[in-house]
Formats: C-alpha cells, sequence, structure tokens
C-alpha cells in the first residue's frame, strides 16, 4: 500500500520549491529511481508554473492541489486548480533548436512524462501526469 | 532563493548563479544576463552554475536571450559547471548542443 501524497498551495511561485521537494520524495519513496523523480518533478515544475501563469494569470492567491500516487507499475501526479481552461495541450510541439525564448514547458512535459491526461470539470482543472516504472524498484 | 554575482575581468565577464533559478527567480537571471551583454560590445560573458541547483523553461528562456543577444553583439557566450539537474533540463529541452558548454569556470576560462 503507497497511499497518497498531497500538498495545497496558493498560486505563488514562491512555493514552487516546496512542490519540487514534495514530488522528490513523494515519487522516491513509491519506488522510482531518481532519474524518474527527477523528471516527474521537472514536469510537474511546469505543469505548476503553467497553471500559475496562464491558468490564473499570475494571481498568486488562488487555490493549486498536487496530489502524488503509484498506480500499478506507474507514478501518477494529479493537479488541480480553478483557472481558466487550458487549452495549451493542442498547442503544437516546438521544434527541437529552435532558438525561440519561451514555449519549452509544455515541450518539457511531454517529452519527459509517458502519459498526459487533461479534464474540465465543474469549472475545475484536472491535469494527469503519468511516469511509468518497469525500469524502476518495484517496492520501496 | 537565488544569488547572482557578477566579476568582471579583463576579456570576460563571469555571471555566478547559486540556487534554484525557477519561475519565482528567473527574472533576476535574465536581467543580470541581458544587462551585462547590453554594456557589453566584445569580448565574451560565462553563466557559472556550478552553484545552481535547479533550472526550469523560464531560465532556459533566459539563457537564450542572453545567447541571441550575445550573437548580434559578437559576444561569445558559454555556460560552465552545469550540475546533471539543468543538463537534462537543457537536454530535455534540446538545447544542450546550442550552448558552449565547458565542464568549469576554470576550463571555460582557458578555452
Amino acid at each position: 500500500m503507497f497511499g497518497e501524497v498531497a500538498v495545497r498551495i496558493v498560486s505563488d511561485p514562491k512555493w514552487l520549491r516546496l512542490v519540487r521537494g514534495v514530488v522528490e520524495q513523494s515519487c522516491l519513496g513509491f519506488g522510482a529511481r531518481e532519474e524518474s523523480a527527477t523528471a516527474v518533478v521537472l514536469a510537474v515544475n511546469e505543469a505548476v508554473s503553467n497553471v500559475m501563469r496562464h491558468g490564473y494569470g499570475g494571481d498568486t492567491t488562488r487555490p493549486i492541489r498536487i496530489a502524488c500516487r503509484r498506480d500499478g507499475e506507474m507514478i501518477e501526479v494529479r493537479i488541480c486548480d480553478h483557472g481558466i481552461e487550458a487549452e495549451f495541450l493542442s498547442r503544437e510541439l516546438l521544434p527541437p533548436d529552435e532558438l525561440r525564448a519561451g514555449g519549452r514547458g509544455l515541450y518539457m512535459i511531454r517529452t519527459l512524462m509517458d502519459e498526459i491526461e487533461y479534464r474540465r470539470e465543474d469549472g475545475q482543472n484536472r491535469m494527469y501526469l503519468r511516469k511509468h516504472l518497469q525500469d524502476d524498484v518495484a517496492e520501496s | 532563493m537565488l544569488r547572482i554575482d557578477i566579476e568582471q575581468m579583463t576579456e570576460a565577464a563571469v555571471v555566478r548563479v547559486a540556487g534554484d533559478a525557477d519561475m519565482a527567480s528567473s527574472t533576476q537571471l535574465r536581467e543580470a544576463v541581458l544587462s551585462l551583454l547590453e554594456n557589453c560590445s566584445q569580448g565574451r560573458v560565462l553563466v557559472s552554475m556550478s552553484e545552481t541547483t535547479y533550472i526550469d523553461s523560464s531560465a532556459v528562456a533566459s539563457l537564450v536571450e542572453g545567447l541571441q543577444l550575445a550573437t548580434r553583439r559578437r559576444v561569445r557566450f558559454g555556460l560552465a559547471g552545469l550540475r546533471e539537474g539543468p543538463i537534462q533540463v537543457l537536454r530535455s529541452t534540446r538545447l544542450i548542443d546550442v550552448f558552449e558548454v565547458h565542464d568549469s569556470e576554470e576550463d571555460a576560462l582557458q578555452a
């Protein structure tokens, strides 16, 4: 039994460091190797930053909930917020090596995670980021 | 938390970046790098990252802007002393080969 680890923050970027720490320790506790844990941390940081920047438009007072769990041979991170609907998943991936300054966050999420799912329900955004653990330690 | 120190040498300026460069702090990195390059028309700018513990896509964007401005101003622009985490970010964004990367600040200044 691995349970679930969750953290609820307001949408202030100063809490990103806390989120990274919680996600990293959760992944390691759920049996992920360091490399997989780092990948999940990078992707979650980008996803939560997107909620702060785009979903809430820079308002630093709105709620975001981040929950991590192990589901079989997979780590799943669920990010919930009440910001505007996320349309960014339909954007094209940035071509590699293109020297444009911005727009790499989504590229990172898509390349680092195995599955991304997004749902809009009852005015709430729910993003699910999943990483397979086939090559990781099965038990912690 | 991000700390940035700038050392101006005879032929190079070194920007030493310590701590996490994420959405909360990457503006500091951007302003430091771009203002240094705005006042430099030749020579070299080195971003020393041996104490940089984390970078996200906003920090990467700041470094890309620095590289673009350096190219326009004909200033040599490089990164040194990258830890594994920042290397993974530059790899995942496929930018690791776009930057001039050195193992350490000392290596870079001798190159």
